[in-house]
């Protein structure tokens, strides 16, 4: 039942000697909504055009419900792929009603059923109303709409989305990011797409993938990249907190600036390590030996967003309640509690120790 | 259903704004010498088309009995062929040139893409003396085939209609692939991809999408290939065939008939309008579809034979359209520069240059003051008033030659006898002598080129600039001066050039209206073509297609400079 829609094969693809893609590897199960998130230039969207089929790959393969579409020497064309994609700029055709946009990749069907079916798409995103109107007659949120109903009409095997929400004003996005993510359940379609913004990232996706310098960080939960992230980069980029550093030794025991953690399932670490503390970890502890001061605060509502400095210098950051009044320059005592403490062995290289 | 809609707004924004234009047009002030300034150079195109209206109050039925039995018929019938002709060949050769120069992938590309334009530098009668030389019965063309054939064997006739219609068509077909290409490069290849993620093959996404989409465009730019087949008077003259610019200007050469020559402008700025109407027409759709500038995507590369398919074809067109016509002039002109360059040809570069700068001064210099009265009183009657004026580009050399040559000879008339009258003088022609009409003609003609040109140079002014320096104390004719001037000066450099051009390269007003004795390039080439004589028309041709060479590349400098940010944002 649950068998992958998509299999990216440790694909790889380089312009020149750059490398944009990096030995990807990654696989999206049906009814999944997947979302590759990284900073501009990552590769995230030549990930994605080489999956539509617009460019071709140096190594690897991506397979397509078990059929290998892509590989070096092989490239089945876009036409041929069943796969829909939400462009960025939505690339509507400027001379084509909404309708018969949404009807284009219909050619198939009979003319009662293409009608049927686009009436159908276009209500599950509510534009019935619209069926007749212009795409330069539409507001960008309802574009955005149209070009989602015409890529799910033909029912693809996967639906590509290339930051669909960045054209977008701020306050629009958030809606349509989460009623997006309802119409592509209620349609049951495998979607992935690709952003830069880990909000709609957090919104949409079921599994996220975060990329960098073309690499694939990791793929997994958005609750297991914020919990358990594979890679300090990862730790850094998804949610905030800071990296502190701090010895951990043989039996679980991490010692850092901020206090002893113990790490009960993992006894790799040995040696200097990293710790990744979240600001909601770090809490006002008044008997605490461990002093802070105030660099900066920022209220945030129901909270108070901290920025601390430790007596070493090392940056800390603490989410407080928002009752809390320590002024720029106080002291504060802290201490961090941690369930699972997640560090990193910091490598030493011979050269440098 | 899809092109009501846009109409009927668009009516509804006309009928609006021209009840703003009335109720609100002219506020009086110290401004009101911008008004009196656009006024005057809107009713300068309307006086021409009042005077070649208004010559049906006296019919001049003999003379057209007379064409009508002699040239009429046929002059109607060839001016439809050569429109249809030209009009569909430009469409194929322009549309084909840019899908594959803007789209695909093959060797050469990158330099056809440029080279394809060069054409636009080519006034139709330079390659028409080109084509005739080389078809003519003792030309190349003719020998090669008589020496493999036999003496007996068919040669291709140089006066033909398919001729024509092939030479112009290889000066013209540049407007249609420009705008074509613009619209393939800034839509096409995101759309070909949106559609093949929808299941279409590149070849079905043509011509279900890419060619519908891009139809405003290639419409637009073969209404400019009409407008100017219909203006085109040195092409057709030089193969002697008649369409209405060569009727009038027989009519007032040939029967010494101005009213018959106003009568017959008439019918042809008629047609000429309905072509304005829906060409303007197809740039307010044009406007609607325009989206957000794009990142483009990847070009389809051509496989196998493909490849050197689509070399061949652009550059097939690009050697009979540049390469043997230019080569055929440089043959022609290096055999006979000895004999052709003496005080005589000076004479003509002389001309032709005084000609150019004179108009290029005067019609920037209006159009500066145009551009800046709309900015400062950006009314919507002004706005009305200056999309008038820029109308005359449309109108046909003769037709304007005609239209402002009649009232100059009223003038002179009345003047005379007012002198006459009263102090017994005989001045004979004041104004007509003067080449005043021609100026004026030049005005009315390429006032749209050199107004573009400024009025973009002066749009891309924010105006905060004109705020900022109104607060600190600079008025209207030191802002002009400190400000806009300065950031002007390339907008008005490049539009000085496009006139500068345009006018050296002008035949119809200048044969038409210039005073006794002056002799440019353009008539120079109309005088030897009507004889015959190729050969000694070369040099002058090859000098007018270097001077058209200037404006393509201001035009490629400034694309060049649009790409190459293009590219660095792209590396961003």
């Amino acid at each position: 039942m649950n068998k992958p829609v998509l299999e990216l094969q440790h694909v790889s693809q380089s312009y020149g000697t750059f490398k944009v893609v990096r030995d990807l590897t990654l696989s999206l199960l049906k009814d999944q909504i997947g979302c590759l998130l990284g900073p501009s230039g990552c590769g995230k969207t030549t990930m994605l055009r080489i999956i539509a089929g617009f460019e071709p790959l140096l190594s690897g393969q991506v397979v397509l419900n078990g059929e290998v579409v892509s590989r070096p020497g092989r490239l089945l064309p876009p036409e041929k792929r069943a796969i829909g994609m939400v462009f960025q700029d939505y690339a509507l055709f400027p001379h084509l009603s909404v309708q018969d946009n949404v009807g284009f990749g219909l050619p198939h069907l009979s003319r009662a059923e293409r009608k049927g079916r686009t009436g159908e798409v276009l209500e599950l995103v509510g534009l019935s109303g619209s069926r007749h109107r212009f795409p330069h007659e539409l507001s960008g949120g309802q574009q955005q709409r149209v070009a989602l109903a015409r890529a799910l009409a033909p029912r693809p095997a996967l639906l590509l989305m290339d930051e669909p929400f960045s054209n977008l004003d701020v306050t629009l996005r958030d809606r349509l990011a989460l009623e997006v993510r309802q119409i592509i359940k209620s349609y049951g379609a495998t979607a992935l797409f690709v952003t830069h913004n880990q909000q709609e990232a957090f919104a949409i996706a079921d599994r996220i993938g975060v990329m960098n310098g073309g690499q694939l960080l990791q793929w997994d939960s958005v609750d297991n990249l914020y919990r358990k992230p594979a890679d300090p980069q990862v730790a850094c980029f998804v949610g905030e907190g800071t990296l502190v550093p701090g010895r951990a030794s043989a039996g679980g025991t991490i010692h850092t600036e901020v206090g002893t953690f113990f790490d009960r399932h993992d006894t790799r670490c040995d040696g200097p390590v990293q710790v990744l503390l979240r600001p909601e970890n770090i809490f006002p502890d008044d008997s605490s030996q461990v002093k802070a001061c105030v660099v900066h605060r920022q209220f945030r509502g129901a909270d108070m967003f901290y920025q601390l400095e430790l007596p070493s210098g090392q940056q800390l950051q603490a989410l407080f309640p928002g009752t809390s009044e320590w002024a720029v320059g106080h002291s504060v005592g802290i201490s961090a509690r941690l369930a699972q403490p997640v560090c990193f062995p910091v490598m030493v290289s011979p050269t440098s120790s | 259903m899809a092109a009501s809609e846009p109409t009927i707004i668009g009516a509804m924004n006309v009928k609006a704004r021209l009840f703003r234009a009335f109720t609100s047009s002219v506020r009086p002030g110290r401004d009101s010498v911008w008004t009196l300034l656009i006024a005057t150079i809107s009713a300068l195109v309307l006086a021409p088309l009042l005077v070649i209206f208004t010559a049906w109050r006296q019919p001049a039925w003999d003379i057209w009995e007379h064409l009508y039995a002699t040239v009429l018929p046929d002059l109607l019938v060839n001016t439809l062929m050569l429109s249809v002709g030209v009009c569909l060949a430009s469409a194929v050769l322009g549309v084909s040139l840019a899908w594959l120069t803007a789209m695909c992938d093959f060797p050469g590309r990158r330099v056809l893409s440029w080279a394809l334009l060069l054409p636009l530098a080519m006034p139709g009668y330079v390659l028409a003396v080109a084509v005739l030389g080389l078809l003519d019965f003792g030309g190349p063309v003719a020998s090669l085939i008589r020496g493999l054939f036999g003496s007996g064997a068919w040669t291709p006739p140089a006066r033909s209609t398919p001729v024509i219609i092939a030479v112009l068509t290889l000066t013209l077909y540049p407007y249609v692939y420009l705008l074509t290409r613009n619209a393939f490069l800034t839509q096409g290849q995101r759309m070909l991809e949106a559609a093949r993620t929808l299941g279409c093959s590149p070849f079905r996404a043509f011509y279900k999408v890419i060619l519908p989409m891009a139809r405003p465009w290639v419409a637009g730019g073969v209404m400019l290939v009409l407008m100017e087949t219909l203006a085109d008077f040195g092409t057709v003259s030089a193969f002697n065939f008649d369409t209405f610019t060569t009727a009038i200007y027989k009519a007032w050469y040939g029967f010494f008939s101005l009213p018959a020559a106003a009568q017959l402008s008439s019918c042809l700025v008629t047609v000429v309008f309905v072509v304005v109407l829906v060409e303007q027409r197809l740039r307010s759709r044009r406007r609607y579809a325009e989206s957000r500038p794009v990142a483009t995507g990847a070009r389809l590369r051509l496989e196998g034979p493909w490849r050197w398919l689509a070399l061949a074809y652009a550059g097939g067109v690009l050697l009979l359209a540049l390469v043997l016509p230019v080569g055929q002039l440089m043959s022609w002109a290096i055999g006979s520069f000895g004999e052709e360059f003496n005080g005589r040809y000076l004479s003509l570069i002389y001309h032709s240059l005084r000609l150019g700068l004179i108009g290029a001064v005067i019609v920037v210099l209006v159009s500066l003051g145009v551009a800046y009265g709309q900015r400062r009183r950006p009314g919507p009657g002004h706005r009305a008033m200056v999309r008038l004026a820029n109308l005359g580009y449309a109108l046909p050399g003769p037709v304007l030659a005609v239209g402002l040559f009649i009232p100059m000879i009223a003038l002179d008339r009345y003047v005379s006898t007012f002198l006459q009258d009263t102090f017994g003088l005989e001045p004979g022609a004041l104004l007509t002598g003067t080449g005043l009409a021609m100026l004026l003609a030049y005005l009315v003609r390429f006032l749209a080129v050199g107004f573009k040109a400024v009025d973009g140079a002066m749009h891309r002014i924010p105006p905060h600039l004109d705020e900022a320096a109104r607060l600190m104390g600079h008025g209207g004719f030191s802002r002009l001066m400190r400000l806009h001037l300065p950031l002007l000066k390339n907008g008005l450099l490049t539009a000085a050039t496009l006139v500068f051009v345009d006018i050296m390269k002008e035949m119809p007003i200048t044969l038409m209206t210039r005073p006794f004795g002056v002799d440019t390039l353009a008539v120079k080439i109309f005088e030897l073509t009507s004889e015959g004589e190729w050969e000694r028309a070369a040099l002058p041709a090859l000098t007018l297609l270097a001077a058209g060479v200037l404006p393509i590349v201001l035009f490629m400098r400034a694309g060049e400079g649009a790409d190459g940010s293009g590219r660095s944002s792209d590396k961003g």
